[in-house]
This record gives structure tokens, sequence and C-alpha cells, in this order.
């Protein structure tokens, strides 16, 4: 009942498949002859791809060289991804009908589903219903042109095919699927990882998750979740280091191909130039707060955890500097949460009895933090595709700079601070709650769309 | 800007899943109240309310409609058998000519309660034992009412040609072996064959009393049949859970003197519903719409009488399909907002607006509103279903097929594909949630979508990636949303006609509904008394306006009834959800706790069983009268015999046992294959007492006779050694059934007992553990070790013992264990051979035939190859492949050529 982790296909879901595509085809052309839509228009363009598919035999060239490359940093001991070239997806025949048909569409990477929410895709709402006759007329043209592929397809085909046009669906999961010793083992195996770990046993369902992504065929990239959850329980620290090798292993800087037809959804398995991995973002997040937490606990062993603080605050500066975090809106978001975290508890830890230049020192500190914290927002914002809750961490930086000048008269300060940096510290602790303060809304807002 | 309480992706919503907890928010530390920095999160761990707590109810109520009996549907042909049995014996026609239990009912009520749910059958009280009354035995007056013959979706012509009735439909009934080879179809338009819901009607509104809540589902041999009834509120929520709900049934059993409203709509049912009004009006509907095969329905109900729950109703003039266009309805929708609305699509994915008249009258007609009719036909979408639902406000609809979602505003003119679902998936079901958020269920997530009217499209709030099968196409989705102190919790229950469990996942949103959060972790229920798979699953309305303000949630309890539909039969079925902790252990050992058994099995249980049952009956009846008057010995000698002979016996496989080595099968003997057992046998006592006696005889040597308590207690709930108590109450049971039930109870007895009593020595049970133990190769035995043992225990062994663990099991992938990865090369050069000799690979080695060698395979053998210098120190054992480092990487270097050059088949799994 659960999905299985690798990809199956078997004659017959192929031949099956490509009749269904057929017809769809058809039906559609006929369509859109009818209604006097002309074909071209309907392909999507897609500049990067056809940038690579020109460019083809330089491009097998410059994989070898960086090939090359990549194998004398992996000498050298650089962590460097070497999965490219798998992301490189087999092209069919160009006449297949299925590919046909997914050229058409667009493949979003970050949804399973293409969503729409501009308004101004809008369309006055189509009025025209579609009636018997020429759905009859539709549909016979498209039988017409099935004859030949119809006649040598299998009874069991044919059977499938007449169902779907009829507007029927199948019941039947396992159609089609190889009746093998190896996929029933893999189906076991894969019930019993996802019923452990709805149960919460973990030991278990750790031992099917080791025996599973050992079994070739097994993809580990469509069941890290469910790893990440296992050993976050076991121990949580292996659960970094795992969605670590991951993001290292399975990352790419590769374009995403739109017309490739793939057999995995990129959503939550794959990354592009375009597009950061679920399981990079993941591991970001996990580790912030982690850490983050292991920060605020000044009894534990802080230092450790502050170094990993800082460790992971430097990876990510590395990882901003190249594609595809550099255009991902979240990663910045969670680089400058990584500056606020830090700008919370150093301007915690901020003596007021301090004087001269210690005491410039740790008030720059945390200037210096909240303006990146700024700086980085302002990145996140810019990228666009991310929201957040603006005033609210505006509010919170004013919080953390009015520690540093605590109990002293705030006016003073406030021109101080001006020269510094352009945000006002609230007047009074109110600013802590979000809904009473409105003119620092106006004011921070302004400050940080700058 | 909107500026939400969490930061997410806009379009996208925070995408979660089991490990993805999504993005965050930082909550600093608070100096004035000493609280250390925190995190807001998509994935909320501690809840006020924990979904792990909630188990099924230890018992689903089956609430039979009396006019649809609960027969499997090969039953037929057990009844010909049975009767070809009869006729065979010379004797029937003298014995049984006068006997009557062969008419329709009595099988009925035989194989009804063959199954053992119950011990005591519950008789219908029209039950009546034609006593003297002689009945023809030509086959030309059986009359085939309640036969067993399932309802069944309609099958269009062209596909009947080509089903051939051995090939599918038959076959997959009949539940043959090679099941997974078989194709099975379903239409997907219908819907929910049964609904509860809250109704008001206007003589509610004018006396100013409360909705009530009422249940609709349809029976009937073809399902045509409606049937709506009062579900009374007060006892909705009592703890007792489903008592009252049988009694409720029961007492409807008989349609004279029961409050069931029944209608006959001359139709297949597909889809019934009851308006869900917005909560702005402050009031219920009145109205139940129900979808046929050909039209529309509507049933206004009048009164409901508040003494007898007596419903009165009248009924507009059906809305047939041909009126509005060519095509039949798909599916239909009231206005949340306007009672007297409601919008349609059918099958092609033409849509339109309607009115109903406000008071039935003749003549008065349903009126489709002129302008309020368009199309989202689409045609490359072929699937038949289609759902429409109304959005955010009075004039946005939506209108979903399995590819896309369309919004569409019918006042101001505009559509907008919201959702394309052309690729990766595609869409399964949505409900409407309230006025601002609906569940739309996908092959690959729960999306809980925001159409508030604040918003300018319906968007993405939250997903839940959900993991099931994604080519499982009757996934359906039922919702239940309840206040739990100040927070909304949203169930989303995921059901399959495929399987019997069910996925239920939780969200939750606040007051202001901004912070809209996952609960933690799904849950996977395993529902009883479900064969095949569940077709519709519903909550009973839950009361909020009450509990909203109840904010003392910690130890609330919750008791969520629902009821559901099995899809093989036509019972409804009640189960209740909880939190709180089940009563009556003693009842606990009669349901299976745990039956979420990860492969389903070939053959229900209960087919297996009926098929026995009906061979005992059969053979009884042919023995019964067969057996000759013959000179019967007295009881005393009979038994010295026998136990002369049972003690020789065992002695001898005792003494076996000792000698030689044994297997499996022989560590538990039968009794009775020992030897002849007595039949013929008058005292009970007597032989309880020689049974006994040998027991005791056996037990000094450390031999076990299995003990008839435990028996007994499984199928009496009585703990007895006394064989007369367990005959006197199986007699009880057959009494009803069966004149001849002195004959057949004792022919039960009898077998029940020998097939029960058996005998083991334990120790012989650690030699084959042990023996079976070590067959085993390392992983499994490994994984054995573990299973049964305690969590926290493993947990704490664990933790100290790791790097034991971890160092010990590093040198066994190493060498030689049986699941080790295959090194690159074995792989490598059977993959280039395939390549070219596809045909001679096939048949040569049948392991790998079912990879195409895809990415997968090629990343993970890349990985073992080049990675393994590249992985950090500290990574654990489990995500590094065992192999020697060096060798390795001299391999891949040398196969990467041929590897990148390989064409994989594209398209969309």
């Amino acid at each position: 009942m659960f999905e299985l982790p690798l990809v199956i296909t078997s004659k017959r879901t192929r031949t099956s498949r490509k009749l269904k595509y057929q017809y769809i085809n058809n039906l559609s052309k006929k369509y859109d002859g009818i209604n006097g839509i002309s074909n071209g228009q309907t392909e999507l363009p897609t500049p990067e791809n056809s940038a690579t598919e020109t460019s083809e035999n330089e491009e097998v060239g410059q994989q070898k060289r960086r090939r090359i490359r990549k194998r004398l940093k992996s000498i050298i001991g650089e962590s460097y991804s070497d999965l490219e070239s798998d992301e490189e997806q087999p092209v069919e025949e160009v006449d297949n009908e299925e590919r046909k048909f997914y050229r058409k569409y667009e493949k979003p990477q970050l949804t399973f589903e293409k969503w729409q929410c501009d308004p101004r895709k809008r369309t006055p709402i189509q009025r025209n219903r579609i009636n018997y006759n020429r759905m009859n007329r539709i549909q016979r043209h498209g039988l017409r042109r099935m004859e030949t592929s119809l006649a040598v397809a299998s009874r069991t085909n044919k059977t499938f095919f007449h169902a779907t046009t009829q507007g029927y669906q199948l019941f039947d999961p396992t159609y089609g699927r190889a009746n093998t010793f190896q996929l029933k083992h893999i189906g076991t195996l894969t019930s019993l990882l996802h019923i452990n770990v709805l149960k919460r046993k973990w030991e278990l369902a750790y031992k099917c998750f080791a025996l599973l992504i050992r079994i070739p065929g097994v993809d580990v990239r469509t069941l890290w979740g469910l790893g990440e959850r296992i050993l976050a329980e076991r121990q949580p620290t292996r659960s970094l280091e795992f969605l670590q090798w991951m993001s290292s292993v399975y990352s790419t800087k590769l374009p995403f191909a739109d017309d490739v037809n793939y057999r995995m959804a990129p959503v939550f398995t794959k990354g592009s130039k375009t597009h950061t991995p679920k399981y990079t973002t993941t591991w970001l997040w996990e580790c912030l707060i982690r850490y983050a937490n292991g920060l605020e606990d000044l009894e534990m062993d802080s230092k450790s955890a502050a170094e990993n603080f800082q460790s992971l605050m430097d990876r990510i500066s590395e990882m901003v500097l190249g594609p595809p975090y550099m255009d991902d809106p979240e990663v910045w978001f969670i680089y400058a949460l990584c500056h606020m975290v830090k700008a919370d508890t150093l301007s915690q830890q901020f003596d007021p009895r301090l004087t001269g230049s210690a005491r410039d020192i740790a008030s720059n500190q945390v200037i210096q933090h909240i303006q990146n914290t700024k700086s980085h927002l302002q990145q996140c914002s810019s990228k666009g595709g991310f929201t957040f809750p603006k005033r609210y961490i505006a509010r919170q930086l004013a919080a953390f700079e009015a520690r540093l000048y605590g109990k002293i008269d705030a006016y003073d300060m406030d021109e101080e601070e001006d020269e510094d940096n352009d945000a006002h510290s609230p007047s009074d602790e109110s600013g802590m709650y979000p809904e009473n303060l409105d003119t620092q809304l106006i004011d921070s807002e302004a400050s940080l769309s700058d | 800007m909107d500026d939400g309480l969490l930061p997410q992706h806009f379009p996208t919503g925070a995408q979660l899943a089991v490990g993805v907890r999504g993005s965050s928010m930082y909550v600093p530390s608070q100096e004035e109240t000493g609280k250390n920095g925190g995190w807001v999160r998509h994935f909320e761990d501690d809840m006020p309310f924990n979904l792990n707590e909630l188990q099924i109810g230890k018992d689903a109520i089956v609430l039979d409609d009396p006019s649809t009996f609960i027969v499997e549907d090969d039953d037929e042909d057990g009844m010909e058998s049975l009767r070809n049995l009869q006729d065979d014996s010379p004797v029937d026609d003298e014995v049984l000519d006068d006997d009557n239990e062969f008419n329709e009912q009595w099988k009925e009520t035989i194989i009804k309660d063959l199954r053992w749910e119950r011990l005591s059958p519950s008789i219908p009280s029209n039950f009546s034992v034609f006593q003297g009354i002689d009945f023809h035995k030509d086959p030309m007056f059986d009359t085939r009412y309640g036969s067993p013959i399932s309802p069944q979706d309609y099958v269009p012509g062209t596909l009947i040609n080509d089903i051939t009735q051995s090939d599918y439909l038959a076959a997959v009934r009949r539940k043959s072996k090679r099941e997974t080879e078989k194709l099975l179809m379903f239409d997907p338009v219908v819907n929910d064959l049964f609904v509860a819901g809250n109704i008001q009607t206007a003589r509610d509104l004018r006396s100013n009393s409360d909705q009530q809540t009422v249940i609709a589902f349809c029976s009937g041999e073809t399902n045509s049949i409606l049937k709506l009834a009062v579900l009374p509120e007060n006892k909705l929520h009592l703890a007792n859970g489903a008592q009252w709900l049988q009694e409720l049934f029961a007492k409807n059993v008989d349609d004279e003197l029961g409050t069931f409203a029944s209608i006959d709509l001359k139709a297949s049912i597909k889809s019934i519903k009851i308006a869900d009004v917005s909560s702005l009006l402050g009031r219920c509907s009145d109205t139940v719409g129900v979808l046929t095969e050909n039209a529309l329905h509507f049933i206004k109900i009048d009164n409901i009488d508040p003494q007898t729950s007596h419903i009165s109703y009248s009924m507009h003039e059906p809305l047939k399909s041909t009126s509005f266009g060519d095509f039949p309805f798909a599916d239909f929708v009231f206005n949340p907002w306007e009672l007297q609305q409601f919008a349609v699509v059918d099958i092609k994915g033409n849509w339109g607006v309607a009115r109903l008249p406000k008071a039935i009258k003749p003549g008065s007609r349903i009126r489709f509103l002129p302008n309020l009719k368009g199309s989202i036909f689409d045609p490359e979408e072929l699937s038949n279903w289609k759902r429409i639902e109304w959005s955010s406000s009075y004039s946005k609809l939506l209108i979903i097929d399995a590819s896309k979602m369309v919004e569409l505003d019918i006042e101001n003119d505009w559509q907008l594909e919201v959702v394309q679902a052309k690729t990766w998936s595609y869409l399964r079901d949505y409900r409407r949630i309230d006025d601002e958020f609906g569940a739309l269920l996908t092959s690959k997530e729960i999306i809980i979508v925001s159409t508030k009217s604040g918003n300018e499209q319906v968007s993405r709030v939250i997903s839940w990636k959900h993991c099931l099968d994604p080519t499982d196409q009757t996934l359906r989705l039922s919702i239940q949303k309840m206040p739990l102190g100040f927070k909304m919790l949203i169930l989303t229950c995921i059901f399959s006609k495929g399987h019997d469990k069910v996925y239920v996942h939780g969200f939750c949103h606040d007051q202001d509904r901004h912070l809209v959060q996952a609960v933690n972790g799904p849950i996977l229920i395993c529902m009883p008394h479900v064969f095949k798979g569940i077709s519709s699953m519903h909550f009973l309305p839950y009361n909020e306006e009450e509990r909203w303000i109840a904010s003392d949630t910690q130890g609330q309890k919750l008791w969520l009834n629902f009821l559901f539909k099995d899809n093989s039969t036509n019972r409804l079925m009640h189960c209740f959800l909880t939190n709180d902790e089940l009563s009556d252990p003693q009842d606990q050992l009669f349901v299976t706790p745990e039956r979420m058994d990860a492969v389903p099995s070939l053959l229900p249980p209960i087919a297996r069983h009926i098929d026995q049952v009906r061979f005992f009956i059969g053979q009884t009846k042919v023995t019964m009268f067969e057996e000759p008057e013959t000179p019967i010995a007295p009881d005393s000698e009979i038994f010295q015999n026998f136990g002369y002979q049972l003690s020789e016996a065992i002695n001898g496989i005792v003494e076996s046992w000792e000698n030689q080595q044994m297997d499996i099968e022989q560590v538990q003997p039968l009794l009775s294959d020992l030897t002849n057992v007595p039949t013929k046998y008058e005292s009970m006592e007597e032989l309880e007492s020689l049974l006994h006696q040998l027991s005791e005889y056996y037990r000094d040597l450390g031999i076990v006779l299995t003990d008839f308590k435990t028996i007994s207690k499984l199928l009496i709930k009585e703990e007895t050694m006394n064989f007369d108590l367990f005959f006197s109450k199986l007699l009880q049971c057959w009494d009803i059934v069966t004149p001849n039930s002195l004959s057949v109870t004792r022919k039960v007895f009898d077998s029940i007992l020998w097939s029960i009593l058996r005998f083991y020595k334990s120790a012989n049970y650690d030699k084959i553990e042990t023996e079976l133990r070590e067959s085993l190769t390392e992983p499994y035995s490994e994984m054995i070790s573990h299973w049964d043992e305690d969590e926290s225990q493993l947990m704490g062994d664990q933790t100290s013992d790791d790097r034991l663990i971890q160092e010990s099991s590093r040198p066994q992938f190493l060498f030689g264990s049986q699941s080790q990865i295959p090194t690159i090369k074995s792989s490598q050069s059977k993959s280039t051979r395939r390549r070219r000799h596809p045909h001679s690979v096939q048949t040569e080695s049948s392991f790998n035939v079912p990879f195409t060698p895809t990415e997968q395979d090629l990343s993970s053998s890349r990985i073992s190859g080049s990675q393994w210098g590249l992985l950090p120190n500290t990574m654990t054992p489990a995500f590094s492949l065992m192999s020697s480092p060096t060798p390795m990487l001299s391999q891949s270097q040398n196969s990467q050529r041929p590897r990148r050059k390989k064409k994989r088949i594209g398209g969309f799994g």
C-alpha cells in the first residue's frame, strides 16, 4: 500500500501507457483542429533546455573535463559532488507519444503540481460546452488512428485501454508490476519500514531502512525523510550527518531539462541548478535549530555548540556564493536567522557595565549581526517567492539593539544607531508584542525594503 | 504584503513529510519572562492532543441493512455444491421432504451465523419458522431475493465485449490465486454511498429547536433504495460509543415499524450529499441530494417527529441529466450560502448552476440559471472523475478533475486553472473544510488549501507527503474538524478500496487562522471487519460550538464516531477513535489489536472459514442419515479401547522424539491423528475424565496436552473444563438454525474437540527454535533477535553499546553476507550484456530482470565506487557502502564510460 522506493517499469505498463498517450494526443489534436487552435503555441519555450541541446557535443567534452577536475579535487580531499552526470536523463526516440504529451507541460520542480496564483492569468469563463456529437467525432477520430496499434496489443492492454477511454479508472495498484521475488521483498520491507515508523518502533524501522537501502535499485533519495526521522530518534547527531551526506552526495548544479521524461518527481528527491533539494534545506534547518538550542543552553558544553553554530554559518556563507543556493530565498532566510539567533544571544550576554573599547567591541558585534540579518533578509525578499513575518523580525531586532543600551535614555541611543544603521529602537518594551506598535512597523519595514 | 506567522515559500506553502519539518521561525528569548529562545515550526511536536494516543474502538459494530444480506460473492456456488451434496445422498428425499431448512432464509441464517462473529445470532423480528409448510422444490420457484449478488457498478458495452466472464469480473470476485494479474475497474463517479449530516427542517426553525443528525445511506440489491434515519443527538457523544447505535439499527430492522424512511429511486445511487451550510447562516439545511445513474434527486425533509423520529419528506421532481446536456452528471454540490442553489458538473466537465423551487408543487421544476453554465472540458482528461465545490465566496466555484483544478467566479466572469497536475501527480479527492480551508488529496500529498476570500486565489498552505502508493486510484479523503482548546484540529483520513487501512494525519490552525501547522506524526488504523477495502467513510458531525470554549484540553477525552462502508459487501459499520482508555480488557482478547499485517493475505480469512464450514455442514448432513443402526458397545468399552490405543500411540511418539530428529510438523501432533477417535459414545463425562486422567499422567513426563479451557474461552467466553456446559452452549446456538441441532452439535463438538487436542513437549520447541535461528543468515537473525524485545530496554542497550554494535557489524558486511551490495564489476558486466542480448539475459537470470538499469542503480553503484573516499569519517556505516575502497576506485573509473552512454526509456511513473 506504500509507494515503492524505486522506479518500476514493465513492458506491459509501457505499452499500455503508450496506447493511452497516443489516444490522448489524437484526441487533443482533433479537438484543437475543431476549435481552430494552432498547435505551435502550446509548446513551452524552454531556453535552458534548447541551450543544452544545441551544444550537446560541447557539453560532453565539458563534462569530461569537469569529471577529471572533480576526480582531482576528490583526491585532494575536497568534498565535492560527483553525481551530476547521473542527473542526465535518458532521452527516448523523438516520436514517443508520451514524450509528445509531456513536452506540452511545464514540469514544476518545487511542487508535484503546477500551482497558478497569478490573477493576471485569469481568462473569461469558457462557455462552450462539449456535446455528444462533438465528443463522438473526436473519439472516433482518436480511435481510428489507433486501430493498428490496438490490433497488435495484448488483450490486457486492450482492456486497459478501453476501460480508461470509457472514463473508468483502474483499481489494482499492482497492475503490470513484474511479479518477482525482489520486488516483493522490497514491497514488504517498505511496508514494514513505514509501519514501524508510524508506530514509532525506531529500532525495527532502522533495520528495515538499513536493509532496504542496500538493495540495488532502491533509491535512498526517495527514503531519506524516513531515514532522517529514524536517525533523529535514535541518534540525533547522526541524522544531521546523514542529511549532510545526502546533500553533499546528491547535489547538482546542472539545469533541470524540461523536455526529458523523468520517472521520479524532483520535489523531494532531487536538486538542480534552480532548485535546492529538500534534504539540503532540511539539513540546514535542523542544524540551525539544534545548534541554536545548544547555544541557548549556557550550562551545557556551550563551546562545541557555539563552534558548530559558527561552522554552520561559515558553510552557508560559502553555499550562497553559487547556484542553486544563491537564488534560493529559503537559504538566505536561514542565513538571516543564524545571524538573528547570534544577535539575540550576544545581546543577552552583553554586560552593560563594560566600558571603553570592550564595550564597543561587544556592541559592535551585536550590531554587525543585526545588520547582517537585515541585509540577508533583503536578499531573501529580493529573490521573491518567500514570505516571512517581516514586521515581527524587525521588531525583534530593534529589541536586541535596545538591550545594548539597556536602561539608559533611549533617545540618545537612537541618534547613535542612526549612524550605524537605519533601524529605530523601540522606545519601550512593548515592541516585543506584535500587535501593539504601529509606528514601529512602518519604520522597520521601510528599513528592510531598502 | 502577506504577513504570515511562519516563513514559507509563497505559492508552495510548507511542504512536509516524514522527517521533513519545514521552515521555522525563531522566537527570541525574553529577559523579563526568563524564557529562552524557541522555535515555532510547521511540524508541531507538542500539541495538547497527541494523535498517537488515538486508538480504534475495539469492535466495529456492524449495522446490517436488513434488506441486504451479507453474503460473499461466491456463496452461490457454495449453495450449489451444498445442494448437490444433498442430491447425492440416497436418503435425501425421504428425510428431507418435510425438512424446511433449505429455503433461502435458512441458508442465509446459516451462512451468516457461521461466521462466528457473534455467538448469539440476532434474530430479526420478522423471523418466522414455516413449520409444516410444504415447499415446492422446483427450482423455478426458487426466489432470488436476497440472493448473493453484491451491488455492482455499471460497465459500458464496449468494455463488456472485452471482458470475458472468466477473465476479469468473475475471476476477480472469486479471488483467484493470480489476483495481481487481473485488472480491476471501478466507476470513479461513485462517491459517498452514505452520509451523516445535520438537518434542520422548517418546522425546527420555527420552533427554534436544534438540528438533528440524519444518516442517509443506500441499500437494496442494486443500491437503488435510499434510506434515511435519525441519529438521536443526545446520544451522539456518549462514552459507551456504539451500543446505542446498534440498538437503533436493531430497532429499525423492520421497515414497517422502524423509522427508516425508505425511498426507491429506481436507479443505482452514485452519491449522496447533505448540504454543508456555511456557519454564517446559523442554520442547517433540510435537503438531501442524491445522484443516481441518470438523474439528480432532491429530498426535502419536512418534519422529523421528535418522539418517534419518524421522517416525513417530499421530493422535488428529479433533474434528469438529459435536461442539462448530453452526458451523465458526475458530481453536484449545494451552495453553502444559499440553500436553494446547487451546482452540477457532468463527466466531461460541463458545469452549471441551478436552483430548487421554493415550494414543492406539481409542475415546479428545477431550473438552471441562465448564463451560469460553462465547461472545463479537456480532451486529454479521460477519467470521468469530477468534483465540484463552492470556494470561498458566494460566486466562486472550484471544479476539479484528475489533472486540474479550476477556480471560477461566476459573477466577475473569470476562470483560472489553479492547479495543473499533468506531470508528477494526479488529484484524487477534494473536501471542503469550511469557508476558508479545503483539503486536496493528490496521489502524493495531502494539501490544505486556503480559499480565503482575502487571497486572490486558492493557494497552498501546508502539505503532507503521505507516501501511499501513487498508483492507487481509489484513494479518497474523509475529514473531521474539531476544536481543541484554542486550536482547531483537522483530521484527514485517507482510505482506499484496495486495503483496510486508514491513514490519518492531523493539521491544526489557531483561532485567527494564521498559523496552520501539522500535528505530530500520522497514524495508521486498521479497520476491523473489512475484507477488501473501504468505499466510503464519514465522521458523525461534531458539536463544535460547545467545545470551542473548553480550553482545558490536556485531559480531554475524545470520542470520534465514524461510519464506514466496506466495498465488497453492503454493510455499514460503525467504529470510533478515542484517546480514552478502552475499557473492558477481557474483550480485547478477541480483537486482534495489531493486525497491521504489511502484506495483505491473498485470501481473506472469512472466505476460508466459510468454505470449511460449508463443507462440514454438507458432511454432517450426509453422515447423519447414512449411519445405520449399528449395535453400540457400552461407553466403558469404547473408552477403554480408545484410551489404550491413544496411550500406546503417544508413547511411541514420545520415544521417537527422544531418538531422532523431528521436523516442525511433528512437534505438536493431533490426538485424532494417532488413532481412531470414538464417535458413538454417549457419556460426555466419561470422555472428559478420560482426557483428564491422560493429561494428568503425561504431565509428569513433561508432556502437555492442550487445555480445553482456552478453547472454551475463545468460543463461549467462559473458561470451563466441563464438556457438558460447552455442549449445551453450542446446542443453544444451533437450535435456532436447525431442527437437527442435537446431532449437528454433537458433530460440531466432536470435530472441535478432536481438532484442537494436541500434545507437545516444551523442550522440543527450544531445540527447534535454535535450529531455525541458526539456519538464518546474519541480517535476518539479527532482526529476529530484536523483534520482540522491549523497546525501552533496546534503546538502553543501543545507546550504551552503540559503538560496539557498529564495529561488529562492519566486518559482517564486508565478508560474504548474502545481502551485500553487488560490486560494481558484476552489475556492470550484467547491465551491458543485457543491452546487447536482452532475451538471453532474461532467461538466464530472473533475479535481475525487473530492474531496467535506472538512474538509482547507477547512482548507488557510483556512490559505492567513488564516493566512498569522500564520506566523512564520522558517517554511520548504514549509509556508506561496505567494501574495500581501493579496488572500487579503479573499477568505477573504468566503468564510467559505457554507463554514461546508456539510454533509458523515459516517461512518468
